[in-house]
């Protein structure tokens, strides 16, 4: 027999050991892509709430180059405020999101408010000598701070924020480094620190530590694999550029040096506009590129504008000594995309299969059902074919086999499909033509059309 | 008049060159790849060679290799809109290497200087 | 589980896997096609092509030959087409072409041997020595310029490595100012200087590496070769001179020797047990002494000039992350194993 469970998020009875609620908000915090502000807030929730460990307050460094900085505060600022907010989360029906989105909402309004006297606190970690809360980072020791305001070791800015008078301090580690502190307390309720505060605190604080540490290294990954992409870009869009630039000045110079000549400056000035389309069409085609801008996936009906693709002139024009085999059956659905993007790629496609097929030859265009989840729809060209290496550098930038070409549009049909969520694949032999099968999410055709909002990105 | 073989495949550059190298007083037979100039080069005599390296099919350091192999004594200028090939060895087995520019003040000189001894 | 190395000099780690269940076979390399295609005919380096390289700079010669004529054994040429200045060089005023660099740097190619197909390893001892003269040598007149703040000399096999050209050749480059890389193993041994009992770092881990053995692959009267602590890339060795100095261009011609011997080595190894991969070597040396001495006084007594050789692997490769931490598959003592075993050179 077989049962099968949804992942829920822990309801937060008063049965339910703190250890477990503890994790169970942090690890439903997994579920957002890499927004290091919402799991850290998360994190701080998880020490604040009365659902979680039930400090009073957090506020959060985060180690920036050698600073120590603050950056988040979570917490009343008054028992008037404590007081409001807690009748508040533990009404029934209050789980974890609703805490998370309140704390957000909270975290908005009084950063703005905090912000100058937290730019205050801010510690560099080359000093030789530390206060608290920065020793913590220092020693990388979680450190319980009693009588705080008789303790010479602690700041006495942090105090003046703080004002409290028993504070933990929490290191967040990660591999050998510290990637911050988080300092909590319980200003409001005064209730002692203990032993199990602490343990289920240091829980989060590695955590925390990991976070930070994981996020930043993906971040710096992104940031690379842009930065390789771009340099790559430049150097090949500046190659690019050169032939036309250079005929259009040797061209030029010739007029100046011999401006009577009519049927040379006719000639001429034909070559040189000529040159200016051709540089006019790289910059046309890396910018559009650039900015694949689809605010909204709509259901749309494939059929017509494929069809409508065909009955374009430039289109006929190439397709005059070959044949387009169409299969496009009405019983398909509709698919999610947009449909000036898709018309695009597909012409983008057609363009390339029309461009490799030799006089009288084939291209097919076949829609087809895959499963429930896919419409796929296939472009085979009767052309050269592709060889492994060819198949492997297609989609990158600026892949080309045609001299002329500058080869991005492969990587366009890569990005639309990318963003209405399907993707593309190519199937091609040496000497058997290439066939593109671009996965659409299929969509029911519904009366009303609903859109779908693309995901933030 | 000296004969100058011209290997390059984009067709408004060809002729560009052409004609401000005839003005010069050159003989100028064109090629559009390296196999056409390969052909050439078996067929006949040149006093000069001006490549680029980018060309459909077999490039031009391939072309120079292939050159160096039947003839040793022709000068050879490598003109190409790259300067990644500098990193290169191979491009050697050529006498100048003219990264592509709209003025040919440089590919002119170096002809002049290359034809000269 | 994982190990983290850090190179106490450079701040790099390492993460190094430690299981050690690997075969031999697994770090062979596929079979690598050579780097200048088959068909291609001609090499610029060979002996009759002389004419296709620009006037030298310097050779070692039989007595009877001319220069830029055969009969050289190695011969040091400019590289014909530098790319260290941007837009066309200035007008030539003397028949040399090439010298206009000499204003902004040097690139020069040392073309080790008229053989096309000798390579290093396979190089008698003596002529070993005299290509490591050349490097001295060369250096030594180059330095005289101050300009010429760091030279680097290093040397690529195989395509993987950047050779453009299997002709055995290395290369130097002097450039005005010293590159990163350099400055942080400068800063590096000096802060451990500073903050240690006031001895060479690097004399230190040679004499650890010594009495542990384990990461000792060679070792003769003056030069020790062993693969690094906090290795980089598997099969990474390093050669130190047993002798304390800053500077490699004040070497003695004894040590020369020594070194040529050590450098063969090294390579027969890697051929032998690795089928012939691809590799760098690079020498790592103090700046321009009329540099060091002004910016950083005091430098021969905390750094140690040194060669590092680093092989490419296809089959089992170490690579870095973005946050500059590097993983090396190949556990250094590993390495080691594999690389202590003698092989029979002819000299």
């Amino acid at each position: 027999m077989i049962e099968t469970y949804k992942f829920q998020p822990a309801n937060f009875n008063p049965d339910t050991p703190k250890e477990l609620v503890l994790l169970s908000i942090i690890a439903q915090s997994f579920f957002q892509p890499f927004s290091l502000e919402d799991n850290l807030l998360v994190i701080l929730t998880a020490l604040t709430s009365g659902a979680g460990i039930g400090f009073n307050r957090a506020a959060l460094f985060l180690k920036e180059g050698d600073k120590l900085k603050a950056a988040m505060w979570l917490g009343p600022r008054s028992p008037e405020e404590a007081a409001a907010i807690w009748t508040l989360l533990s009404s029934p029906g209050i789980g974890y999101a609703e805490i998370v989105e309140h704390n957000r909402e909270l975290l908005t309004r009084t950063m703005t408010d905090l912000q100058p006297r937290l730019k205050v606190l801010t510690y560099s970690l080359e000093d030789d000598y530390f206060k608290l809360p920065a020793l913590a980072a220092k020693n990388k020791e979680i450190i319980l701070v009693k009588q705080a305001k008789t303790e010479p070791a602690v700041d006495p800015n942090f105090m003046d924020f703080v004002q409290v008078d028993e504070f933990l301090c929490l290191p967040l580690p990660a591999h050998d480094e510290v990637m911050g502190i988080i300092v909590a307390d319980n200003a409001i309720t005064h209730a002692p620190i203990t032993l199990k505060d602490i343990e289920l605190a240091s829980l989060c604080a590695l955590l925390a530590g990991n976070y930070i540490y994981t996020t930043r290294l993906y971040k710096r990954v992104v940031e690379m694999e842009k930065m390789a992409a771009l340099g790559e870009m430049a150097a090949l869009v500046s190659h690019q550029l050169r032939n036309p630039i250079v005929a259009i000045g040797g061209f030029t110079s010739q007029l100046l040096n011999n401006p009577c000549d009519r049927d040379k400056c006719q000639r001429n000035l034909n070559i040189i506009q000529e040159e200016i389309k051709h540089l006019e069409n790289i910059i046309y085609k890396i910018s559009h590129f650039l900015r694949i801008n689809i605010k909204e996936l709509v259901a749309i009906d494939f059929k017509p504008i494929i069809k409508g693709i065909l009955e374009r002139p430039d289109i006929m024009a190439k397709a005059k000594d070959k044949q387009i085999i169409l299969r496009l059956p009405e019983e398909t659905p509709c698919i999610l995309c947009d449909p000036v993007y898709f018309e695009e790629a597909i012409t983008n496609l057609l363009d390339n299969a029309l461009d490799v097929t030799p006089s009288g030859g084939q291209i097919y265009i076949r829609a087809s059902q895959r499963n429930k989840k896919w419409v796929t729809i296939i472009i085979k060209d009767s052309g050269p074919g592709l060889d492994q290496k060819a198949q492997e550098k297609m989609f990158s930038p600026f892949f080309s086999t045609k001299e002329s070409g500058l080869g991005l549009g492969l990587l366009f049909v890569k990005k639309v499909m990318e963003t209405c969520g399907g993707k593309v694949e190519v199937k091609s032999r040496p000497g058997h033509g290439a066939m593109f099968r671009l996965y659409f999410l299929s969509k029911e055709r519904s009366s009303n059309n609903e859109k779908d909002p693309v995901s933030r990105r | 008049m000296k004969k100058i073989l011209l290997v390059e495949d984009d067709k408004s550059l060809c002729l560009l060159y052409e004609e401000e190298l005839a003005k010069e007083g050159y003989e100028i037979v064109v090629a559009h790849d390296a196999e056409s100039a390969l052909e050439k080069v078996n067929a006949g005599h040149f006093d000069l060679i001006i490549t680029d390296i980018r060309m459909p099919g077999k490039d031009g350091i391939e072309l120079i290799s292939s050159i160096m192999g039947l003839r040793k004594d022709i000068p050879i200028i490598i003109n190409t809109a790259y300067q990644s090939y500098k990193g290169d060895f191979m491009t050697w087995a050529a006498d100048a290497y003219i990264t592509k520019s709209s003025s040919m003040d440089e590919l002119k000189e170096k002809i002049k200087d290359l034809l000269k001894d | 589980m994982p190990e983290l190395r850090k190179d106490i000099v450079t701040g790099r780690w390492v993460i190094i896997s430690t299981e050690r269940s690997k075969r031999p076979d697994d770090f062979r390399p596929q079979q690598v096609i050579n780097p200048d295609k088959e068909n291609l005919v001609f090499c610029p380096f060979c002996s009759g092509n002389e004419a296709k390289t620009p006037p030298e700079v310097f050779a070692i010669r039989e007595n009877d030959s001319s220069p830029d004529q055969p009969g050289w054994k190695i011969r040091v040429v400019p590289n014909k087409f530098p790319a260290l200045q941007p837009g066309p060089p200035p007008p030539k005023k003397t028949k040399r072409l090439y010298q206009w660099m000499e204003g902004v740097g040097v690139h020069e190619v040392i073309i080790e041997t008229p053989d096309h197909k000798q390579e290093m390893s396979d190089l008698p001892e003596e002529h070993l020595a005299q290509i490591l003269q050349v490097f001295r040598l060369r250096t030594i007149e180059i330095e005289e310029h101050f300009h010429h703040q760091y030279v680097q000399i290093f040397k690529n096999k195989g395509k993987e490595a950047g050779a453009s050209l299997s002709h055995p050749h290395s290369q130097l480059i002097a450039t005005p100012i010293v590159p990163k890389r350099i400055k942080e193993e400068i800063y590096g041994a000096e802060r451990l200087f500073r903050n240690q009992i006031r001895e060479c770092v690097f004399c230190q881990m040679i004499k650890e590496e010594q009495v542990s053995g384990e990461r000792l692959v060679f070792q003769n009267d003056q030069f020790v070769v062993l693969t690094p602590y906090a290795s980089r890339f598997p099969f990474e060795m390093a050669i130190f001179p047993l002798n304390h100095s800053a500077y490699f261009r004040k070497i003695s011609d004894q040590e020369t020797f020594q070194l040529a011997k050590a450098i063969k080595q090294a390579l027969s190894r890697l051929k032998t047990q690795l089928s012939d991969p691809s590799y760098n070597l690079v020498f790592h040396q103090a700046p321009n002494p009329k540099v060091s001495e002004k910016a950083w006084p005091g430098i021969d007594r905390y750094y140690h000039w040194h060669l590092e050789l680093l092989p490419i692997l296809t089959k089992v490769a170490g690579f870095e992350l973005g946050t500059g931490y590097y993983i090396n598959p190949v556990p250094p003592e590993v390495s080691a194993e594999y690389l202590k075993k003698e092989i029979q050179l002819k000299s």
